[in-house]
């Protein structure tokens, strides 16, 4: 079908949910409360189906939305919805995350059989907080199957328990390029009929069969509603279970694998015959083998440092030669319109120098953001956790758990988020404690500017290091926890589908890639903007007022009075306590609160670096303090954006609490000791 | 023998789960149940790669130890 249709759909659509992930919800305290609201002409599409079969690529395509898909089931962990007019109609489309049947195993999934049959279930009591659906009416007027054509066996069996369920159901048979190209091929009219329901063939990531799918889905909406009755919970007026209700589940596999015969040619799908499985499954002989598989993880690891770390380096140079020259620039605008001295000294020893300072690091952020992209849409990630598990389960986890860990390496909050594809309560608290102490990317240019002033040659293994003990203190801290916790509390044995490899999609990785990147910059024009500017006069007001003698103002005042307590770290020094202080905010603010405190514009140039280190060890700032300095802020407190979200996930204050008692009292052992074992070395 | 023992390459087929019922849920879900014919891929001390109903899971030792197999003729 034209994708311009599509495009149309798109340009019309208003997106209710934000991209960030975060959405604000309504409150509506039930479901009744929500069907109040219910606007008949509106009609509501839910999107279901197993993990990773590409539900929100569907939902993208639809709506214009730059929601992350990636390969790895668990992607969507949360309800999303937006309205769409088409063909003269209102659409409110519902993203929900994967499930393999109604009964849910973690509170994602939980979340997905929630919104279909309205009724809270246990995994969802036994999940932590942030995980129930409020945005709207529970229920739909039609369910959107998503299945797998390649894997279509096991996606039936989701829609054995769907149809007949209630709800009036479209089963779309997803990904049917990829089955074509492997030479499958559905009766779609003779599946209709033995499911008794409509299939349709589409290809969310090709944009085909977008058109008939949702015209379908309409008009199975308006054939339930022409019978006069909205009410959902009478069940399906035109669609039969085509499994009795209380069938067994091998009568539904006995039933779908009639299905199967009957209607699929071209494929032994039970044996694996298609050729992108065998070819994953040749991969897997090495990337999972017992003694290669860890190996090349660790490669892999050390490949997506070492790009950041210098390439990004290499391409950071031209970008602060540009903010070099804009600063030049505009304080000459300023000086020539007679601004006061301490305007300008605001504008560019305070914004410019500020957020300069952390732009500078761009480079280095768009890379490993690209290369984690890659990795999560290459079908690694779930490999990744494969592997782990033996690990992870001695500190009383899953290999599941490293997924969002190796998120956490991008950011700290979608990380966090992403523990809701975990069982059980204590798994979820225990990886959302772990997931700050792994070196996100903000955390990034504080490393490569630390290293890079007082390592030189060295500075890639020293910022290794630093990695590395983050890495480290997260699993100390997880041991702990583990034989703390209860015994009973431990998780259940951890299964994880492992998707096919393919090659990452430029779309996918496009969409993912610049949502962080937006991120990023809007992050460094608000958050890092004001706390540069916020600092600038925290240090520039003093008892006398203005004053642009730094070591006068209260902000001085204030941090030296932190000296005494940050001296057994080696951090006694004003400076670097409000640079630290700036970083609680975003852990980029310490990198421009340090261009702000020292003073230095132009960290692109050797002059620019060499200054910013001979002002530092002016102040008698030496390398076993820089050692420190790195250490502590590899571990201390996780950033404002981390501690929301914290407490969003887990219900309340007392685990934020806890978080910031655990990351300071490390950040502060470790920096300690740091500093004292350098000391008797230099 | 049971999943988490059988011989890498191996095509066999389940006669039974031997589990607490939320776990035999999950497993059923996901294609395990009596008669599903399951090939193994690869292992590792923790945990077992298998393929079932066209779909590749890796279940760790706890799980796979539950799922009773037996040869098939094939």
């Amino acid at each position: 079908m034209a994708s311009k249709d599509i495009a149309d759909i798109a340009a019309k659509s208003e997106v209710a949910a934000t991209a960030t992930g975060i959405k604000q919800r309504a409150p509506v305290s039930d479901a009744r409360a929500g069907a109040e609201k219910y606007d008949n002409r509106v009609i509501t599409i839910a999107f279901a189906g197993n993990p990773n079969s590409g539900k929100t690529t569907l939902y993208n395509d639809y709506t214009g939305a730059h929601f992350k898909t990636a390969n790895w089931p668990g992607v969507t962990y949360e309800v999303k919805e937006a309205t769409v007019q088409y063909k003269g109609r209102t659409l409110r489309l519902v993203d929900l995350p994967g499930a393999y049947a109604l009964i849910p195993g973690s509170p994602e999934e939980a979340e997905a059989v929630r919104f279909l049959t309205g009724v809270r279930s246990d995994a969802e009591n036994a999940g932590v907080g942030g995980t129930n659906f409020s945005g709207g009416a529970l229920g739909a007027d039609v369910i959107i199957n998503v299945t797998d054509s390649c894997a279509l066996e096991r996606s039936l069996f989701f829609t054995t328990q769907l149809i007949g369920a209630g709800t009036p159901v479209v089963v779309a048979l997803n990904m049917a390029d990829l089955a074509e190209k492997n030479g499958i091929s559905v009766d779609t009219q003779r599946l209709s009929r033995m499911l008794g329901a409509p299939a349709v063939s589409v290809s969310a990531a090709r944009r085909t069969g977008l058109s008939e799918l949702l015209d379908t889905a309409i008009a199975e909406a308006e054939k339930a509603r022409g019978d006069g009755d909205r009410n959902r919970s009478i069940a399906g007026k035109n669609q039969k279970p085509p499994v009795p209700q209380g069938a067994t589940e091998e009568m539904r596999y006995a039933f779908i694998s009639s299905v199967i015969s009957a209607c699929v040619t071209g494929c032994a799908p039970a044996t694996g015959s298609l050729r992108r499985a065998v070819a994953s499954d040749r991969a897997d002989a090495v990337l999972t083998h017992t003694v290669a598989g860890p190996l090349i993880f660790l490669a892999i690891m050390a490949v997506i440092f070492y790009i950041t770390f210098s390439a990004g380096n290499a391409i950071a140079g031209l970008i602060g030669r540009v903010l070099g020259a804009l600063s030049v620039y505009i304080g000459g605008v300023l000086s020539d319109a007679g601004a006061a001295d301490w305007a300008i000294s605001l504008v560019i020893d305070g914004i410019i120098a500020g957020v300069g300072g952390v732009l500078m690091f761009l480079p280095n952020i768009l890379l490993l953001f690209l290369l984690l992209a890659l990795l999560e849409d290459s079908g690694y990630m779930a490999r990744a956790a494969y592997l782990a598990d033996g690990v992870m389960v001695r500190l009383g986890l899953t290999g599941k758990a490293f997924i969002p860990i190796i998120l956490g390496l991008g950011c700290s909050v979608p990380a966090i988020m992403a523990t809701r594809i975990l069982e059980g309560r204590q798994q979820r608290l225990r990886t959302i404690l772990m997931i700050p102490f792994v070196t996100c990317g903000s955390r990034l240019p504080v490393f490569i500017l630390i290293s890079a002033l007082f390592f030189g040659r060295y500075a890639w293994l020293v910022t290794f290091g630093a990695f590395c003990a983050g890495i480290l203190a997260a699993v100390i801290v997880a041991f702990i926890g583990s034989r703390l916790d209860d015994e009973k509390d431990r998780p259940g044995p951890m299964i994880i589908e492992l998707p096919d490899y393919k090659l990452p999609s430029a779309r996918t990785i496009f969409i993912s890639v610049y949502e962080k990147l937006r991120e990023y910059l809007v992050r460094a024009g608000t958050v890092i903007f004001l706390s540069a500017a916020g600092l600038w006069v925290f240090l520039h007001i003093g008892t006398d007022g203005y004053s642009p003698d730094m070591s006068r103002s209260f902000g001085a005042a204030f941090c030296r009075a932190a000296e005494l307590f940050l001296a057994p770290a080696g951090l006694g020094f004003w400076q670097i306590a409000a640079a630290l202080i700036a970083g609680i905010a975003a852990k980029e603010a310490v990198v421009s609160a340090m261009c702000v405190i020292y003073g230095v514009n132009g960290l692109h140039t050797i002059a620019g670096m060499y200054a910013l280190r001979e002002a530092m060890t002016a102040t008698g700032f030496g390398v076993a303090n820089a050692l420190a300095f790195l250490a502590f802020t590899a571990l201390y407190v996780p950033c404002i954006a981390s501690l929301a979200v914290i407490k969003s996930e887990t219900g309340g204050w007392r685990r934020v609490m806890f978080a910031l008692f655990i990351h300071f009292l490390t950040a502060y052992t470790v920096s300690s000791l740091v500093y004292t074992i350098a000391l008797v070395f230099m | 023998m049971t999943l988490y023992d059988a011989p890498v390459g191996g095509c066999f087929r389940v006669v039974a789960i031997h589990s607490t019922p939320s776990l035999k849920l999950r497993l059923s879900a996901l294609g395990l149940t009596k008669g599903a014919q399951v090939t193994v891929l690869s292992r590792r001390r923790s945990a077992v790669v298998f393929r079932v109903r066209g779909a590749r899971y890796a279940a760790a030792k706890g799980a796979a130890s539950c799922v009773i197999l037996s040869q098939t003729g094939r």
